[in-house]
């Protein structure tokens, strides 16, 4: 009985774990890029690198919102909402912000931003329209190209697989601590699963925590069963009581005269201090019911507690605000929140989430292609009278080519898409995106073709020199380039180079790694030539091993 | 050590030697992603009903544990013998923990 449950959990991590491992990969990825957000946004509009920047001021408080206030008012015309964006340490730079009411048939009306320059107060006219960080945070649970609720469900259900995975991931690893410290390179398949467990194992707190938490985040849509025992199904009674300060008060349609912010930063402070405001909202301005509303950056404590004051856009009378102590069951939810999203993390802690994340690409990577190789060993027989691959072996090879190879290459495209394609496109975000798909659509058609270790080292090379000479591009295509970017101290822009580069670096490496030792391994990749002992085929796989553990470091 | 000759197997010899019957696999996968979401679904109602706390909190215990539920429910589709033993469970529990919500509210 023990025997088969052993067994059967085997059989389970290894059909639940390679049957969503793409879109996992995919998620994985997009997910570790969005811990960088804010700073790949930034990079990839290089109109905001001069004469933007600027540092939080409390006492010029006053006088930004006062203007603000007055450009808003004379800028739009029955606005749904203003936001004022105060310069915080990820976004160093002071925004205005407008969104129209929704058209017939629309949730959401556009959003508009203008960009405030740092020395005279004017608008930065023209900067370029960019998905930017957003793309990739889009990506990870939102996919593209399908409806928004649709991908939602479909990261949800692959995410259910990813915990099922994991837990009989650990089930079946009997020598945990033992593997934990062994790595046996040059031995064949072990190798590859000696990456898997070693990837896996040294994260595993990692793993865990981002798959249950990403849950988490979007639970009362995929679990909506408590809401509807307790409160009838009603979710914005729930959330009214979940949240009292985010409920959004209907404007009434009676003009009133709004009061200005400005006047209400006293209260503020006397309620948080001098703790930072990242961002004001003013709600159904000029209307009787119009609300003000202060956020607070939370900056580094783990649960995001006080954030939010709520005042009446009219009276100046405080409505609402988030309260100073709440639940424990509250603080718990917001914790797990937090610990998927990061935004508590300062820039190394949120530099160690993103290699714990990419250790979690090389986990997936690493089992969807030990899978591969382990089949073509059984296949060898047949293999060597020249019958082709099964249907299976070449279908998981061939996505195995397009997403772990594909992606680092897509990645590059759409930072030079960004910084390449006219400004003045037509609908130019979408072009970036689309860009970064069409990219894995060409891997996808080689694919088809040609699955051999060329293939891979192509596809790998040209992904390591795009992502390589990305500090290049930024300096021809920029205002600044690297240097001036550490001598000004923007780090931002500065990490984005050199972790570009690093990547790139690693990659050319592995292709370096590959190249050096292909000519014994060529006969396990390509079945065009599957002949060869099964010591040499073993051999030959180590060093795409490598390339993991390098991406991973 | 009775088993030792087991572990001496290869994880891919492991895997061929399992091979559940076809009817009987998608009994247990239809028992591990409906089922396990259906005992999911209705343990999240039933904690939410149960705890004495204020309803908000019941709430989001409930549906934060939730997965969890799902997780060790799909596990224990695979690893029960017969996949209508599976099935079984799965509806008698859930129908039990639904008839105590409904009498709870």
């Amino acid at each position: 009985m023990k025997d088969s449950f052993f067994r059967s959990m085997t059989w389970l991590h290894t059909w639940v774990g390679l049957l969503v491992c793409w879109i996992l990969l995919v998620v994985f990825f997009a997910g570790s890029m969005s811990y960088f957000r804010h700073e790949i946004s930034l990079w990839t509009k290089p109109e905001l690198h001069s004469g933007t920047f600027q540092h939080y001021q409390a006492n010029e408080l006053g006088k930004q919102l006062a203007s603000a206030q007055t450009f808003l008012h004379e800028q739009t015309d029955n606005a749904q909402d203003w936001r004022i964006n105060l310069p915080t340490e990820r976004r160093p730079y002071l925004s205005y912000g407008w969104q129209d009411q929704p058209e017939a048939g629309q949730r959401r009306g556009k959003f508009h931003k203008m960009i405030v320059k740092a020395d005279s107060g004017e608008m930065l006219s023209e900067v370029r329209e960019s998905k930017g960080g957003n793309f990739f945070y889009r990506l990870h649970f939102d996919l593209h190209y399908i409806p928004a609720h649709f991908a939602r469900w479909i990261v949800g259900f692959c995410t259910m697989f990813m915990l099922v995975a994991l837990i009989s991931g650990i089930v079946i690893h009997k020598r945990i601590f033992k593997d934990f410290f062994s790595f046996r390179p040059n031995k064949g398949s072990r190798s590859w699963l000696d990456a898997h467990n070693v990837s896996s194992v040294m994260a595993l707190p990692y793993h865990l925590m981002i798959t249950y938490t990403g849950l988490i985040t979007l639970m009362f849509m995929y679990m909506p069963w408590a809401v509807v025992t307790n409160y009838d199904g009603d979710n914005r009674a729930f959330r009214a009581e979940l949240a009292p300060s985010k409920v959004q008060t209907k404007p009434s349609g009676q003009d009133a005269n709004l009061i200005s912010a400005a006047s209400l930063l006293p209260q503020v402070t006397r309620h948080w201090g001098d703790a930072p405001i990242k961002r004001v909202i003013i709600a159904a301005p000029n209307d009787s019911n119009s609300r003000i509303s202060f956020y607070r950056n939370s900056e580094q404590e783990v649960t995001d507690k006080p954030t939010q004051i709520v005042f009446s856009g009219v009276t100046g009378e405080l409505i609402t605000m988030s309260p100073s102590e709440e639940s424990t069951t509250h603080a718990t939810y917001d914790t797990l929140m937090s610990l998927h999203t990061a935004r508590f993390a300062g820039a190394i802690l949120r530099g160690f989430f993103f290699i714990c994340g990419l250790m979690g690409c090389v986990m997936i990577a690493s089992g969807a292609l030990l899978w591969a190789v382990k089949i073509r060993q059984k296949q060898q027989k047949q293999l060597s009278k020249g019958k082709t691959a099964s249907l299976g072996l070449r279908l998981v090879e061939g996505l195995n080519l397009t997403f772990i190879a594909g992606l680092p290459l897509a990645t590059s495209v759409f930072f030079y898409a960004n910084r390449m394609l006219p400004l003045e496109l037509q609908g130019r975000a979408q072009w970036e995106a689309d860009c970064f798909f069409i990219t894995l659509g060409l891997v996808g058609l080689l694919a088809c073709l040609n699955r051999s270790l060329s293939t891979w080292r192509l596809v790998l090379s040209l992904g390591g020199l795009g992502l390589i000479s990305l500090p290049l591009v930024n300096a021809l295509t920029s205002p600044s380039h690297i240097i001036d970017n550490i001598v000004s101290g923007q780090w931002a822009l500065v990490g984005f180079d050199l972790l570009s580069s690093l990547l790139g670096l690693g990659l050319l490496l592995t292709v370096k790694k590959l190249s050096a030792s292909s000519q014994p391994k060529s006969a396990v990749i390509n079945k065009n030539t599957a002949t060869g002992s099964r010591r040499q085929n073993l051999a030959g796989e180590n060093p795409l091993t490598a390339k993991m553990k390098e991406e991973a470091l | 050590m009775t088993h030792s000759h087991v572990t001496k197997l290869t994880f891919i010899e492991k895997v061929s030697l399992y091979r559940p019957k076809h009817g009987a696999l998608m009994t247990r996968i239809s028992a591990a992603i409906f089922g396990g979401y259906l005992v999911a679904a209705n343990v999240c109602g039933f904690i939410a009903a149960l705890l004495p706390l204020p309803a908000v909190d019941a709430t989001l215990v409930a549906t934060m544990l939730s997965f969890a539920i799902y997780a060790v429910s799909a596990i224990r589709s695979f690893s029960l013998q017969s996949p209508m033993r599976a099935w079984s469970e799965i509806l008698i529990v859930s129908a039990c923990l639904y008839a105590a919500t409904q009498m709870m509210t």
